[in-house]
């Protein structure tokens, strides 16, 4: 059997995920993998006090799991944008340098950026040129928008996600 | 604005100081993290994202190779570039030292008049006043 949690965090606020996993691991469901892009997969054994980290390096490669696991961080997740690690309460952080982890970060704030940058173009494109498709071809019109729409939020809400972040980061530095 | 980052003024962090200065041998990069907490006794333990982020630019800067072994195992070595920006920050890691020996140090101690923090503080305050 499986519990299964929202992913709320990442981008946005990956503490709060991270506690989320912690608290579930002290009852003894432990972190298993993701389903889709919105749950996190639980799975029962023993109580634990488990540490988890986040990382969201756009690609992942042997040699990236190997420095994990040779520091106490076993890969949990390991997918292009979302890797997750489970180590013993205490476990050294896997940044022990904040100007190493916002490199990352402004990175994928980059890349967020200009996705979202695009699709908002092409909104605005819908709108300018597909106006008359309102009337004639509704139906087509909400498609088009939808199609638009959904990669718009899921990578300007990230946008934003990292900017604050980023933020507190370079406060605390 | 935005500081420069150390790839491009070869003003090291420690973390890449540590990591060119444990390269100068051919070495695989989960070795790397454990000689550079040996070599300094425990004071500078690097995490393995910062290693991996590291390594990658340090490779892209093109002051470390790396060298391809059998099992997918990679071996990291400084390249000549990279050695002459480590020789470099280390002449500037102790001229700063030099400094701090001259002028504030003696017999190992930091001598001078420390303000205690209460002092710091009601400095602060003051130094804040005059800027609005």
């Amino acid at each position: 059997m499986s519990k299964y949690r929202f992913i709320t965090g990442l981008a946005i606020n990956k503490e709060k995920d991270i506690k989320v996993m912690q608290e579930m691991s002290e009852k003894g469901w432990h972190l298993a993998g993701t389903k889709g892009v919105f749950l996190y997969r639980f799975e029962q054994g023993e109580p634990m006090q488990y540490d988890y980290a986040i990382n969201m390096e756009m690609s992942v490669d042997e040699e990236m799991l190997t420095l994990y696991k040779s520091s106490g961080w076993t890969p949990v997740v390991a997918q292009p944008g979302c890797q997750i690690f489970r180590g013993k309460r205490g476990n050294p952080p896997i940044y022990s340098d904040v100007n190493s982890e916002i490199e990352l970060l402004e990175n994928n704030r980059r890349l967020a950026g200009k996705i979202a940058l695009l699709f908002f173009a092409l909104l605005l494109l819908l709108f300018a040129l597909g106006g008359g498709l309102i009337k004639s071809y509704p139906i087509i019109f909400l498609f088009l928008f939808l199609i638009l729409i959904i990669p718009f939020v899921f990578t300007f809400l990230p946008f934003l996600g990292y900017t604050r972040t980023i933020y507190k980061k370079r406060k605390t530095e | 604005m935005a500081k420069k980052s150390p790839y491009e003024s070869g003003e090291l962090t420690d973390s890449i100081f540590l990591i060119l200065l444990a390269c100068l041998e051919p070495i695989h990069g989960y070795k790397l993290m454990q000689i550079i907490q040996e070599m300094t006794n425990g004071i500078m333990e690097i995490g393995p994202a910062t290693m991996y982020t590291t390594l990658k630019k340090l490779n892209a800067a093109g002051w470390i190779v790396t060298i391809s072994e059998e099992e997918n195992k990679i071996l990291y070595q400084v390249t000549k570039e990279g050695h002459t920006v480590l020789q470099e920050d280390l002449s500037r890691r102790k001229k700063l030292m030099e400094v701090a020996e001259h002028y504030f140090i003696s017999e190992g101690k930091v001598e001078g008049k420390a303000l205690s923090t209460i002092d710091f503080k009601s400095n602060k305050g003051e130094m804040e006043g005059e800027n609005e």
